[in-house]
Order: C-alpha cells, then sequence, then structure tokens
C-alpha cells in the first residue's frame, strides 16, 4: 500500500493523523522478570501475548523479581488502551481496551499506553484493526519483512485514518459490535458442526461395521422367506482358501491357522455376522520397508502417513522415487488398486485405497491389508479398519513411550468383522454415501469459517467508507472537530520535555 | 372426552381432508370454518336471547343456509357477505376484515353449510370441546411448514410453565402484544379461571377487560378472536371492544398499559406478509422503530419487542418474553438494551430453552423474565437466576416432544410466588451439573458487551467420550447448527442487504 492509497470519503468526514486523537503515549519498562504468571500477591508484567488475541488478557503476564522497582503509574486499568509496538509484522500494532482487570500488572517496555479523547477509544481500535489500519502499520513500521517490527510512537501518532462525525462515529461502531457479535456466534457454531461432522463420521463408521447402518441380511432373508450365506459360513471359506493357498505355495513351514480375535471386549454383532481378524480375512498383511526411501525429483509417488487421512489418499507434498527404489522397496508385495494401505505410527490408525491408475510406493510405517473382493470387499475393510473399536483395540495394544506405534502382529491381529457379502456391498454403498455427504459439510463448514473471517474485514472496510451506519446532516463535520482539537492543543501548555522532536533534537546534537 | 365432543372433532377434521384435497391449506379451512362458525353461532345466539344479531340484515346465516342459495349463487352471496362483513367494526371487523372465500366448488360450500356447521347447535356446545378442536386444527396449521404459520406457534408446555411462574391474578391487565393465534392470552385465561371460584365482577372482567392481544397479520389476529371467542373470552357482538387488534404493536408508543405481559416475538426480521401500503405498493415491513421512549433505535425486532415490553408494563409489571440468542449476546443496540434493561428493571430469570421445540427450525430461544420498576439511580436487578435448559437436552417435533413435565424442574426452582427463597442447584464442588444457577448483577455487568449468553454445564456433544450417540442424533445436531448458523448470517445478509447503494429498497445512500 502506497502513501496515495486514501479513498473518497463521505461529505463531513476527513482523513487525519491518529496525532488528534491521541493525548498522549506512555510506556512501560522493562523489568527483570521470572517467565511465570505471578501469584496471587505478586506483581505482573504484562507480555506481549496479552494485547495480541482481541481481547486483554491479564493471566499473560511474567512476575516481577524486583518489588522496590514497581511503580504503580505503570499498573494496568479498565478502559486503557493498550498498543503493542514491537512483534512480528503480523502482531505488531494489535491492541485492545482493558476490561475484566483484577490483578496488579505492569506495563512493559513494549506495550504503550495511549491516553485516547474521551468517546474515540473504540473508534481509534478498529481503525487500528482495519486492513487499511494493518497496512498502515505495516508501511510504518521499521524493520524488515522477516524480523522483528517496531513501530515508534510519532509514526503510530502518523498514522492515517478516516474521522467521522463524533455522533456518527458511535453509530458506526455500534454497528460494528453488533455485526461482529453475530458472526463470532456463526463462526463458534460452525467450528462445532465441524466438530460433531467428525463425531458423525466415526459415528457412521460404528454403525456400518457393527451392522446398524442397513438391514442385515438376516433379517431380509426372513421377510423374504428364503436362505442366505451367513459370515460364520463364508469365513470357512476363506480359512479353508487360505489353507489350500499356503499348500500350494510350497513353503515348507506348518501351516498357522489363524488365530480368533478375543471378543470379550467387542461390541455385539447382528446375526449372520462373525468376528475375525485382518490376518485370517486378507490374503496378504504386509510390513512396508522400514528404511527411508531416497526421494527425486520425479518418478514413482512415495506414499507416506501424511498421505493417508480420513479413508482418502491426499496426494499433496508428494515424494518420488525411482523404478530401481520402487522395485526394491515393493519386493514383498508390490500395490495393487483396491488393496488397503493402513498406518501403524504417526498417527497409527489412517486408512485408503490404493487407486487405479497409478503405482504408488508404500512410505515407512504403514502396512498393506490384500482383500479378495470375491468374498470380502476392500471397501469394507477400509470401513472396517477406521471404525472407532480398532483405535480403542489399538491404543491398548500399542507400544512406545515416545510415538505410540503397533506391531506387525498388532495389525494382524486386529479384529474385523465380517457380514455376508450381499450385506457387505449395502453398508458400502450406504456408508460412502454419507460419508462422502459428511465430507463435503466439512468442507462448507470450514468454508463457512473462513468466509466469516474475511465478511469480518470486508464489515470493516464497509465502516471506514461510511456505509454502515447512516450520515445525519445536523451531525458537525469532521473537519470542524479537528479545528477544535487543534486549537485546544495549540493553547494548552508547550510541549513536554519527552515529546520526540525534542529527543531527536538533543540525538542531533550529540551527533 | 365425551362421544359427542369426539364426534365433533372426528365431523371437523373429515371436513378438513375433503378440502384439502381440493388444494385448501389449513389456513385456509381454519378461516372458512370461521367465517361460517361466528355467522352460525350469532344465529343461534339471537334465537336463544331473543335478541336482534349485530349481523346486518341480509348477510346472516339464515340467508346464507337459505336452501334455495346453490350453485353460482350461493358463491356470490358469500363473497358479498365476507365483503359486507368486512367492513364492520369490533368483533365483525376482525374476524371478516380483507376476508376471501376459497372453496372453489360451491357445491362443497354448500355441504359445509348444510352438513358440517347448520346441523350442529355450537352455543351449548361446551367451550372446551369447540376450543381444543379449533386449537388442533390451529396446531396442525403450525405444523404445515410452507405455511409458515409456526412462528405463529409456542409450544405449549413453555406457554403453561411460563404462566405458572407468572401467576396472573383476576383483576389484572394481562398482555400480549405479539399474541399470533392466542396461546399465551387463553392460557393465562385457563388459570385464572381454574384459580377457584370468582365472583360475578372477576369473572366478567376476566371475559371482557383482563386480556388484550396485538397481532400484526389480519389472517392471523382473525383466528385469534375466533379462538378467544370459542373458549368464552371477549364479547359476542360490538358492544364491547373485542380483546385483538390487528396492527404493528411497535408503531407507537402503548396508550395502555399491563399488570402482566406474557409474549413470543416472531423470530427472524421480517414476517412472511409483505404489508401493503396506502397506495397499493407492496412495502417491506419498516424494521425501524424511531421512539421517544426506546433506549435505542435498531432494525433488530426482538430487541425492539423487549424494549416496547418494558414500555407497556406497569410500574411494577412484569413480563416474560420469549427471545432469541441474539437478545443475549449481540453487541452494538443489544448491549445498550441490556444494560438499560438490568438497570430500569429487575431481571431476575432466565430459561435456556432447548432446540427441538419450535415449528420454526434453527431456533435457539430463552424465556426472560422482567419486573419494571420505578426510576432510580441503582440498578435495579441484584441477581439473575438462570435455569439451562438447553445443554444436553435434546427433543424433537416428532419422536420426542417436550412436555410440561420436562419443565417441573424449573418450575420448582422459580418457586412462584417465593421468589426469595431460591436456591441453586449448582454447586462447583457438589454438584456441577446443577441446571439452576444465579449471577449477581456485578458478575455480568463485568462481562463482555453485558452478555447474558451464560452457560456453565459441560456439552457432551463435544466430548470425546467412549460413548458415540447414533448417526442420526448427530445428524440433527449438526443440522441445528447449520440452520442456526444459516439464521445467523441471513441476518446479517439482511442488514447489509438494506445498505447496497441504489439497491434492494431503491433506497439511495
Amino acid at each position: 500500500m502506497n502513501e496515495n492509497d486514501l479513498w473518497e470519503l463521505p461529505k463531513a468526514w476527513c482523513w487525519s493523523e491518529v496525532a488528534p486523537l491521541v493525548d498522549g503515549i506512555s510506556a512501560g519498562k522493562s523489568f527483570k522478570c521470572d517467565e511465570r504468571p505471578p501469584a496471587d500477591d505478586e506483581i505482573g508484567v504484562v507480555k506481549v501475548s496479552a494485547v495480541t488475541w482481541g481481547f486483554y488478557n491479564e493471566l499473560e503476564s511474567k512476575t516481577c523479581t524486583r518489588p522496590e522497582l514497581v511503580d504503580p503509574e505503570l499498573f494496568v486499568r479498565t478502559g486503557d488502551f493498550l498498543f503493542s509496538r514491537a512483534n512480528t509484522i503480523e502482531l505488531v500494532g494489535a491492541c485492545v481496551i482493558a476490561d475484566r482487570v483484577t490483578r496488579k500488572v505492569m506495563l512493559s517496555d513494549k506495550i504503550l499506553r495511549f491516553s485516547v479523547r474521551s468517546g474515540w477509544d473504540r473508534w481509534l481500535l478498529w481503525s487500528l484493526r482495519s486492513s487499511h489500519g494493518r497496512a498502515e502499520i505495516e508501511r510504518l513500521a521499521s524493520g524488515n519483512q522477516d524480523s522483528m517490527r517496531n513501530i515508534g510512537q510519532s509514526r503510530i501518532l502518523s498514522i492515517r485514518i478516516p474521522i467521522p462525525p463524533q455522533g456518527e462515529q458511535g453509530r458506526v461502531v455500534d454497528a460494528i459490535e453488533s455485526y461482529f457479535s453475530r458472526l463470532d456466534d456463526a463462526v463458534t457454531t460452525l467450528e462445532r458442526v465441524e466438530r460433531n461432522l467428525k463425531r458423525y463420521r466415526a459415528s457412521v463408521l460404528k454403525s456400518a461395521v457393527e451392522g446398524r447402518l442397513v438391514p442385515t441380511e438376516a433379517a431380509l432373508a426372513k421377510q423374504e422367506g428364503r436362505t442366505y450365506e451367513p459370515a460364520s459360513v463364508l469365513l470357512e471359506r476363506i480359512l479353508s482358501e487360505r489353507r489350500r493357498r499356503w499348500s500350494e505355495s510350497g513353503k515348507k513351514a506348518k501351516y498357522q491357522e489363524p488365530t480368533p480375535p478375543d471378543t470379550s471386549n467387542l461390541p455385539k454383532l447382528p446375526e449372520g455376522w462373525c468376528w475375525s481378524t485382518a490376518d485370517a480375512l486378507c490374503d496378504e498383511v504386509v510390513d512396508c520397508h522400514n528404511k527411508t526411501a531416497p526421494y527425486v525429483e520425479d518418478g514413482i509417488p512415495l506414499l507416506r502417513t501424511t498421505n493417508i487421512r480420513d479413508g482418502l489418499l491426499k496426494l499433496d507434498e508428494l515424494r518420488y522415487v525411482t523404478e530401481q527404489t520402487y522395485a526394491h522397496w515393493s519386493r514383498r508385495c508390490p500395490p495393487e488398486p483396491g488393496d488397503v494401505l493402513f498406518t501403524r505410527e504417526a498417527p497409527m490408525g489412517e486408512a485408503a485405497l490404493v487407486p487405479a491408475g497409478m503405482r504408488v510406493c508404500m512410505g515407512q510405517r504403514m502396512m498393506l491389508l490384500r482383500a479378495n473382493p470375491a468374498v470380502f470387499l476392500p471397501r469394507f475393510l477400509l470401513l472396517a479398519v477406521q471404525a472407532p473399536h480398532i483405535l480403542h483395540y489399538a491404543t491398548h495394544r500399542a507400544v512406545g513411550s515416545g510415538v505410540q506405534h503397533l506391531r506387525v502382529r498388532d495389525v494382524e491381529s486386529l479384529p474385523i468383522p465380517l457380514a455376508p457379502l450381499v450385506e457387505q456391498y449395502r453398508i458400502v454403498d450406504e456408508a460412502e454415501r454419507q460419508l462422502t455427504v459428511n465430507s463435503a459439510l466439512g468442507q462448507a463448514a470450514r468454508l463457512g469459517t473462513i468466509r466469516c473471517l474475511r465478511l469480518r474485514q470486508s464489515i470493516l472496510k464497509w465502516a471506514f467508507e461510511g456505509k454502515l451506519a447512516d450520515q445525519d446532516f445536523t451531525d458537525e463535520p469532521a473537519s470542524v472537530l479537528l479545528e477544535r482539537i487543534k486549537a485546544e492543543r495549540d493553547t494548552a501548555k508547550p510541549a513536554n520535555p519527552a515529546t520526540p522532536q525534542r529527543k531527536a533534537a538533543k540525538k542531533k546534537a550529540r551527533a | 372426552m365425551s362421544d359427542n365432543a369426539g364426534r365433533i372433532v372426528q365431523k371437523l377434521w373429515s371436513y378438513c381432508h375433503v378440502l384439502r384435497d381440493d388444494g385448501l391449506s389449513y389456513q385456509d379451512y381454519l378461516e372458512q370454518l370461521t367465517f361460517l362458525l361466528f355467522l352460525k353461532m350469532a344465529d343461534e345466539r339471537a334465537a336463544m336471547l331473543s335478541k336482534d344479531q349485530p349481523i346486518p340484515k341480509g348477510y346472516r346465516w339464515s340467508d346464507l343456509a337459505n336452501p334455495q342459495m346453490e350453485g353460482d349463487r350461493l358463491e356470490i352471496h358469500y363473497r358479498k357477505t365476507l365483503e359486507t362483513l368486512g367492513k364492520q367494526g369490533g368483533m365483525l371487523g376482525i374476524i371478516y376484515r380483507k376476508s376471501q372465500n376459497k372453496i372453489q366448488d360451491p357445491a362443497k360450500l354448500r355441504r359445509l353449510i348444510v352438513d358440517l356447521i347448520g346441523t350442529e347447535s355450537w352455543l351449548v356446545m361446551s367451550a372446551d370441546v369447540k376450543g381444543d378442536a379449533y386449537e388442533g386444527l390451529l396446531e396442525k396449521n403450525a405444523q404445515d411448514v410452507k405455511g409458515g404459520a409456526g412462528q405463529y406457534f409456542t409450544p405449549r408446555p413453555v406457554i403453561q410453565a411460563m404462566v405458572e411462574c407468572m401467576q396472573p391474578q383476576p383483576g389484572e391487565v394481562i398482555y400480549d402484544p405479539a399474541c399470533g393465534t392466542g396461546g399465551f392470552l387463553l392460557a393465562a385465561y385457563d388459570y385464572i379461571a381454574g384459580q377457584g371460584k370468582l365472583d360475578r365482577d372477576q369473572k366478567n372482567h376476566l371475559r371482557y377487560k383482563a386480556l388484550h392481544g396485538v397481532e400484526l397479520v389480519d389472517g392471523v389476529s382473525r383466528l385469534c378472536a375466533m379462538n378467544l371467542f370459542l373458549h368464552g373470552v371477549g364479547p359476542d357482538d360490538n358492544e364491547r371492544e373485542p380483546p385483538i387488534k390487528t396492527e404493528d404493536a411497535l408503531r407507537n408508543e402503548p396508550s395502555d398499559h399491563a399488570d402482566v405481559v406474557l409474549t413470543n416475538p416472531p423470530f427472524g426480521k421480517k414476517s412472511s406478509v409483505t404489508v401493503v401500503n396506502e397506495e397499493g405498493d407492496t412495502d417491506k415491513e419498516t424494521l425501524t422503530y424511531n421512539r421517544p421512549d426506546f433506549w435505542v433505535t435498531t432494525s433488530n425486532k426482538q430487541l425492539n419487542f423487549v424494549q416496547h415490553v418494558k414500555s407497556l408494563l406497569k410500574v411494577h409489571g412484569r413480563a416474560a418474553v420469549v427471545v432469541p440468542d441474539n437478545v443475549l449476546f449481540e453487541g452494538g443496540a443489544g448491549e445498550t438494551v441490556r444494560r438499560k434493561l438490568l438497570h430500569e428493571c429487575d431481571v431476575h430469570t432466565l430459561l435456556r430453552l432447548p432446540t427441538g421445540i419450535f415449528y420454526a427450525q434453527g431456533v435457539k430461544a430463552n424465556v426472560l423474565f422482567f419486573e419494571r420498576k420505578p426510576g432510580a439511580a441503582k440498578p435495579w436487578t441484584k441477581k439473575v437466576w438462570v435455569y439451562d435448559h438447553r445443554t444436553n437436552c435434546h427433543y424433537t417435533l416428532k419422536t420426542k416432544p417436550m412436555t410440561r413435565a420436562n419443565l417441573d424442574e424449573f418450575v420448582a426452582c422459580y418457586r412462584p410466588g417465593d421468589v426469595q427463597n431460591r436456591k441453586q442447584t449448582w454447586s462447583e464442588k457438589k454438584n456441577p451439573e446443577g441446571r439452576w444457577r444465579s449471577y449477581t448483577f456485578d458478575e455480568i455487568a463485568a462481562r463482555d458487551k453485558c452478555s447474558l449468553d451464560l452457560f456453565w454445564l459441560r456439552d457432551e456433544s463435544l466430548e470425546d467420550s467412549a460413548s458415540l450417540p447414533d448417526p442420526h442424533i448427530l445428524a440433527q445436531e449438526i443440522a441445528d447448527d447449520l440452520r442456526s448458523a444459516l439464521a445467523q448470517i441471513e441476518d446479517i445478509l439482511g442488514d447489509l442487504e438494506q445498505r447496497v447503494p441504489g439497491g434492494v429498497n431503491g433506497l439511495s445512500k
């Protein structure tokens, strides 16, 4: 923003520097402090974070260790206009009007207190928070882009803001506060919606894999007077096929019948279902290659645990590996479309399907689960490993004092419910329908929240263009007010010793 | 219900269904029923008391029910009747103003006249039967989402609890400045009538002088007047002022004052009806009222009703007003209203209502109880007692409706008639789940924007607890929240649209 980016104001308004509205600025001092909040009878010193987040937070303070240096003049009082003069570019110039002051906390040298002309403090506050105000602060603060920025008192006073007639400014501020309080309510509600959507997702998954999402095959068969293949029979088929594959593979070791799960702590399943394990139900349960693959600029996508979230592959920030790396890393079992990838660690319990049409290489901390769709749908497996009971199971079995993780045998023994095949299809269709709607809603809620934040700035923009409240032609124009203020000051006592001009003169003299 | 009562209700409903098949809404049916019933009852009354009826000659029941009156002739006569009666004053005016025939088929109209209304003796029928049947139809109308009539219907359990807390007394003047179909007025009537033997003067007062309603929309005030009429409230004829006025309650400073105000102002910014002005142009309803007795000028209708109610009360009068959450937390004008209200009135109780109980979806509402006090330097409110019946309370209109019993604990905590002995059920250590808690004036005045949006209970729906609610419960909560967020944004949008230069209303700014 350059010096000439000032927009046209309504007739009775005019542009001004902040100076006429601010009768004085005082700073705190730099105190030696303990980096902890003060106890009840101790004196605190304000941290910059106390004024940075939109309201005065007296708990964000350090403890003054030199009680003899305490200056009661520096205590924050209710109604004080506080301004943070040093911080990163995004946060410098944050200001608040202090309320809920219950503790004795002193201003630090980084926090300025403005003595604002009566009735104008909220106007000044919102001006400095508008995008124009922020741009002015950025323009006038010293330092460069990446460093800590500082804005000195004389520069603060030179910030340009629009000034309306006195009567109108009260109306504008009331309107701002009315809009913002409603927006805040909407945003809080949308944030709650996002949280609830996550729980809704978990609830749908739970219903899906516990047979409560759609009518069961058992119920339908009864209704229609026919038979059906219950999961127990399906499981037998799966297990005998498993035995047969083992014997035909020519492996010398003795065949291990998979251990059935301990169902004592597992949810009840409906008629026609039964519990089993990943090991029993999947044709393959394969661990990743436990070494970091070497990345290259381009090649075959390497999936890391960050690429697997909420049942989907997120293909942003992909790394790539060469053909040789891929061949070596995937030698145990190259991933095929329909395989389920399941993370063991950092974080554990995320899953996604390998898509068709692209080769992918498994990164670390994940395993591959392959189901035979003729008996066990990969999309059903995907739902099953994301269900809440898996998280409970995993949390119990996870090891590691630092980062919790599952071992290969924990993943093999994950308890997976098995439903009749026909029912699996119905469940998958309904669950995917609800989950995609859920996901779209979550996205909409997130966007809604972002838009609300932008609406705040847009409303502020209108406020300072004079569009938020009605003009009243009987209001005294701002220019007249500013003249009056100038006259008052000219007839007041000469400048006090601490004015910037005197300091500058001193500096010059010394140089 | 007696056999006869059951039969009447059945009959009214069956004719309703017949006409619905012809495309009439519940509202339409109710109106036509009202027009015919009133005529018939006026006729019965004249016969019983050997008095002349207030209905102009030629437009009476006997004229309408005449066997010669059929087909097109009937249709034309009926229309003329409605038009003529609509020009009368008093009770007739309220019932018939801007009335229209909606029954396309004269044969069906004739059946209604002869079979449904004509064959019964309505005057001697008990008020309960008539009243309950009519109210049943009103409720069905409220449920008919398309008609938007839901905004006129406050849930019965809430009305009953409010009346029990307010304890209206014989001889008191009771006002509802947004009376809708008259739920509060009738509940107050029942309460007073049920208190025990009233002497003749008290009964007289109760029937003719105690209850007053104001309603903006003609169609609704007619249903209200009829509803009251069928319950035995208000005059039969034009000898006295009807209890209902059709006007914008907010337009003027009140000329009358009330001992008791019970009301549920409509939610949202605009009513569902566009107001037609004198020139016949459609007007957006005035949203801002510049009244000398108001503390602040705002387009927020509910804030304006709060200001109006306070003005409507006699000094030491008491009010119970249903308000949305915005009244409790909104900044700007809202803050001013709250601070003034807490100062000039004793705002003693706040009931936070659950979602899922109103026909208007997505509504988050509360009941605010306060008493108007004389002017004073210090604020009158010392303590605000809050009952949270929202956190972790789930109701739905169909499957899990709220009942009066659900509000028993609230009414018990309120201690009507004995409010000085209230005790908190909440206690930080011993009972953090207690729903009844008091806040001092100082605590509230110190809150950001003096917000009365007070909550302290843990919201279970936000815990990552082991018990995960079923999907349909979570989905309902998400839907409620989205509706609420939507309503809030639309409220903001309504205000912003008013300010678009040269825009929506042709306003130039």
